[in-house]
């Protein structure tokens, strides 16, 4: 088995036992990124240097007892703050920004011994659907480089699917972790808002961004939530919980587990062949124990419209700090203030990110705030509540991740609502603060990979990562990885 | 409803951007496009409602410099002895 | 036309915390420009706002102060514009659920309604230099924590504003929350004004005045603006609803920009801050513990102590005064020599060095001993007032002073006598000039036998004993 399709604990296990030291693994990953990342572009910086110098150090402070994930090498998307490494949000707004601090994630994957090898491309301030819309350019697909990888987490999901890094941290806001994940053939989780910390997280919409894991399987996943949960002084979002013990707690027992399947997620425009591949996901975990309810929550007709109205009002608001006047970039021709503002802002925002500036500005402005941004609170709190009734009846909600596999380059961006309204299975549990994840299930005719998602109550993960882990015990898609990954 | 190029105008003011002719045909017909959509909202009975948050965690009155100094204005565009240089504003009011 | 002032006050105030609303940086004076910032200030990507909880009991002690319902879930929410004293381009406010509401505070017989008090941070500084036509920006007040006062439109008369705003400040300090000086821009102060015809019910069309510094300013302001206002209407005019700042030197009000563009804030609720939940609990225990205020204060001087209004005015007008003053009467001090001494030594020492009350260097102790002294007769008058200016910076022991002078009063009547009677021999003439009918002799007879006993005698003893000498022959 190829070194760099190991699983981050395999690895983890390797190097603590000495099969293969840090800066190996780390040399190995960082070849196959110059071998392979010419054509992916899944990353905006490599830091080649910096990661070989903390291997040696890591390497050396090697000892029992150390974090299961100690020594892994890992991508970082780039809107996480990286002390004294650029930190662009794939803008050019950001193209040179260096932060002088750490996200609060960061410095815990650190602490645990993680090898940062570079920061992933992603979609302008992560509003997209493809990592079409970033400023240096889209990642393509490993399974099929004609093909997006997803979005808004593209160069980490192509990434960790190529081989490039053992696993990644990607932000989630309206399906960011799980879409990608899904195109590529990955496992991600999007934790309950408020037990991942956002402090050093760019922020796209405050209410729905979490930071979550995109790895080879549901164990991974687990080793990363208990070293990256945890409340944050300086996050107010942040919430009391019983966190760690993820990994610790993977049994496989599904026994008395009983799975919804929303009737909404499996309606018109659910393409064939992936509502076959979820629907099987039904029956290997019934072959666990666990039992099938069918349910009805129509509160999931307005998600899309309440998502994108929030969504883009809260980014309206965290983009305005982008004015060219203490960071970031500022236009070289201006003769007044507002002509400073407007240049630097009309030449640094991509066109997608103007759009939803636009769209966020109109939902909160005058004579429109009760029309639109007043009627999408309340819808997500109806939401949240149907989310709340539905869960009296089942543990995990199983849908699609998306409508369709990954679509090709070019394809998405032509038709803008289109991609809105495919982000339909994912946006609810942003909308209600829910955990989700999301893991291979298949391939379609063409051979690309297909997503199941799972769904969970507040705080709920340890359910979900247990239903992905029994289910990974039975299948084997999960260590799948795409042509040209081979060794 | 139409969204009209004025209305574009006005956003894009409001929002510190200026748009081409082409950007402002685009974005005027996604907008439009993407405010039809919204209508459904209308039918929903919109009520502030109680959130289910937790209350607010608080920080004791305690000061920590920030240890960043000079790295904080690292990143300015133009700097002028320890000052953030714009240009002058031109009638623009501060806080109402 | 018989026309009526009607007017609303905004009230910002600057909150006397260690650290900023919502990071740890200090707010204090002085430093450096961009020195006392942080990644949360600036406004850096990714950085997240943190309540200051002082902030908090600061505010819920105004609102009871001033009579005001608390909030019980109260929030946060995002007021959004450009300027470049803004790094976020929005501030942290409240407008849907305000900390306070539906207060009241009593000026001049009038009661003012305060519609609601508020949190919200501070903006940074900005400085225009019109040579170059660039602005110099220094975020270090970004996230200074403001609470702001907004009344309801009660006011009638510039006097019953500035009435409301000592009134306002003296709260403040005497709840130590702020300093509340003007000038010094703790205390800020916007007024809406508009006019309307004697006996109409309905408000007219309002201009709000900015950057009035002081007292004076702003009843000059009201003035000015009332008068253009009237003016305006009695041609037959419209009043536009619009920002004016004073002009001080010409003394007129300019218009700065027109609400015709009024600005859309786009308000919403923060989505970084949680609601600000306070208990019944925590409610009570800060009512519970509010100290006692100027108003209650003077009321109970004049009552316990038989003070006159106006040394209860002077002993309250701040509340270290106020603070020094009962530690007098504590020690002992009859409560009106205590203000008399207050009242005249020690509010003209403080001025005389350009020292507010706050840092009165002489101790309470020290100043109850030297009236004490003179109470015993020990020491007269005029040389406990040469005695307490040596002390007041020092705040030294007075007897060990005393002692080490050798000030101690002549008590010896015979030496009275003696000295009176060398300068009655040595002064013929002023003796014949006081029989003769010039009282002014006599003040030269005292202010003699005074110098021949080196000030240490009690003058009325010696006035005594020279009126029965003179009496004598």
């Amino acid at each position: 088995m190829k070194l760099t399709h190991l699983t981050a604990l395999e690895l983890g296990r390797a190097i603590a036992a000495g099969d293969v030291t840090i800066p190996q693994a780390t040399q190995a990953a960082l070849e196959e990124m110059a071998r392979r990342d010419k054509s992916l572009h899944s990353c905006i910086t490599i830091l080649a240097e910096q990661a070989m110098e903390r291997a040696e150090t890591l390497q050396q402070g090697l000892k029992p007892g150390r974090s299961p994930l100690y020594g892994v090498p890992l991508l970082l998307k780039d809107n996480l703050c990286t002390q004294g490494v650029r930190t662009t949000c794939g803008s050019k707004m950001l193209e040179h920004y260096v932060p002088p601090y750490h996200a609060t994630v960061v410095e815990r994957v650190e602490s645990a011994g993680g090898v940062c090898l570079g920061k992933g491309n992603l979609d302008e301030f992560a509003m997209g659907s493809t990592t079409e819309t970033s400023y240096f350019g889209s990642t393509r697909n490993p399974w099929d480089e004609s093909r997006v990888p997803g979005g808004s987490s593209g160069g980490c999901a192509a990434a960790v699917a190529a081989g490039l890094v053992w696993y990644a941290l990607g932000s989630d806001t309206g399906g960011s972790i799980r879409q990608p994940a899904g195109y590529c053939g990955l496992t991600g989780i999007k934790p309950t808002y408020g037990t991942v910390s956002r402090y050093g997280l760019v922020a796209y919409a405050s209410s729905f961004d979490q930071v979550g894991p995109l790895c080879r399987d549901a164990a991974d996943c687990a080793a990363v939530l208990d070293v990256i949960q945890g409340r944050d002084c300086r996050d107010s979002t942040t919430v009391d919980g019983g966190y760690g013990g993820l990994l610790a707690s993977l049994a496989g027992d599904l026994r008395g587990l009983r799975v919804g399947v929303p009737v909404e997620c499996f309606g018109e425009g659910l393409h064939p062949q992936v509502a076959n591949r979820v629907k099987e996901v039904a029956r290997v975990l019934e072959h666990r124990g666990a039992t099938v309810v069918e349910l009805s929550i129509g509160e999931l007709n307005w998600v899309i419209p309440a998502y994108y109205v929030l969504a883009s009002a809260e980014a309206s608001s965290n983009l305005a700090r982008y004015d060219g006047v203490k960071y970031g970039f500022r236009a070289k021709e201006y003769h007044n203030l507002t002509q400073m503002y407007e240049n630097t802002r009309s030449q640094g925002f991509g066109k997608e990110t103007k759009a939803r500036i636009l769209l966020g500005t109109f939902v909160l402005s005058a004579g429109y705030y009760e029309a639109y941004y007043q009627k999408a609170l309340a819808v997500k709190h109806r939401v949240a509540k149907a989310m709340e009734r539905a869960f009296e009846t089942c543990d995990v909600l199983l849908t699609p991740v998306t409508p369709t596999t990954a679509p090709k380059l070019g394809e998405s961006l032509a038709n803008p609502m289109e991609m809105y309204l495919s982000d339909l299975y994912t946006v609810p549990a942003n909308l209600a603060g829910l955990p989700a994840l999301s893991m291979p299930c298949g391939v379609d005719g063409q051979g690309l990979p297909v997503g199941a998602q799972l769904v969970g109550p507040r705080f709920g993960e340890g359910v979900l990562l247990n239903a992905a882990y029994a289910y990974q015990q039975e299948t084997d898609y999960h260590t799948y990885v795409p042509r040209g990954g081979e060794g | 409803m139409d969204m009209t190029h004025k209305q574009v105008e006005e956003l894009a003011h409001l929002a510190r951007l200026s748009l081409t002719m082409q950007e402002r045909e685009e974005l005027a017909g996604q907008l439009e496009q993407m405010v039809a959509y919204l209508q459904v909202l209308a039918q929903v009975e919109g009520e502030e409602c109680g959130t289910m948050e937790e209350p607010c965690a608080l920080r004791y009155d305690e000061v920590e410099p920030s240890q960043l100094g000079d790295k904080l204005l690292s990143q300015a565009p133009q700097v002028a002895d320890g000052y953030v240089v714009t240009p002058r504003s031109v009638g623009e009011g501060g806080m109402a | 036309m018989n026309w009526e002032v009607v007017m609303g006050l905004e009230t910002h105030v600057e909150l006397s915390t260690a650290s900023k609303i919502f990071c740890s940086c200090a707010t204090a004076f002085g430093a450096a420009p961009n020195r006392q910032c942080c990644p949360v200030c600036m406004g850096l990507p990714g950085a997240l706002p943190v309540l200051n909880e002082k902030v908090v009991e600061y505010g819920v002690k105004v609102g009871l102060a001033l009579g005001c319902s608390i909030t019980p879930v109260s929030r946060f929410d995002r007021k959004n514009y450009f300027y470049p004293d803004l790094p976020k381009g929005y501030q942290i406010s409240q407008l849907y659920a305000p900390l306070c509401r539906h207060g009241r505070m009593e000026v001049e017989g009038v009661s003012i309604g305060i519609h609601e008090i508020h949190m919200e941070e501070d903006a940074g500084k900005l400085f225009h230099d019109p040579a170059s036509g660039e602005t110099l920006c220094d975020f270090n007040r970004c996230g200074v924590p403001l609470l702001e006062i907004v009344t309801q439109p009660d006011f009638r008369t510039a006097e019953q504003v500035v009435a409301y705003l000592k009134g306002l400040r003296e709260t403040l300090q005497y709840l130590g929350v702020s300093d509340g000086k003007m000038e010094e821009g703790s205390l800020r102060c916007d007024v809406n004004l508009s006019v309307r015809p004697v006996g109409c019910d309905t408000l007219g069309t309002r201009t709000e005045m900015k950057n009035l510094g002081s007292f004076q300013a702003i009843t000059r302001a009201i003035g000015y603006e009332s008068q253009r206002q009237i003016a305006l209407l009695e041609r037959g005019e419209r009043v536009v609803q619009e920002t004016r700042r004073f002009d001080e030197e010409r003394g007129e009000t300019v218009s700065m920009r027109s609400k015709e563009e009024a600005r859309d804030y786009r308000y919403f609720p923060e989505p970084d801050l949680p609601p600000v939940a306070l208990s019944q609990k925590y409610i009570q225990l800060i009512r519970d513990n509010l100290p006692e205020l100027g108003e209650e204060k003077r009321q109970r001087y004049a009552a316990q102590y038989h003070l006159p209004e106006y040394d209860c005015q002077m002993v309250t007008s701040h509340p270290a005064l106020a603070r020094f003053f009962e530690e007098l009467v504590g020690l002992g001090v009859p409560p009106k020599q205590g203000a008399n001494w207050i009242m005249g030594e020690v509010l003209g020492a403080l001025s005389a060095r350009g020292l507010g009350p706050q840092e009165l260097p002489i101790s309470a102790p020290t100043l109850a001993r030297l009236i004490e002294l003179v109470g015993e007769g020990k020491l007269n008058r005029n040389t406990a007032v040469k005695v307490f200016h040596a002390v007041f910076d020092t705040d030294w022991d007075v007897d060990a002073y005393v002692a080490a002078h050798g000030l101690e009063q002549v008590q010896d009547v015979a030496l009275v006598e003696g000295a009176v009677a060398q300068v009655l021999e040595s002064n013929p003439q002023s003796v014949a000039d006081y029989r003769g009918g010039k009282e002014k002799a006599f003040g030269f007879l005292v202010g003699q036998t005074m110098g021949k006993l080196q000030g240490k005698a009690d003058p009325q003893t010696v006035r005594r004993v020279l009126l029965e000498q003179l009496a004598q022959e």
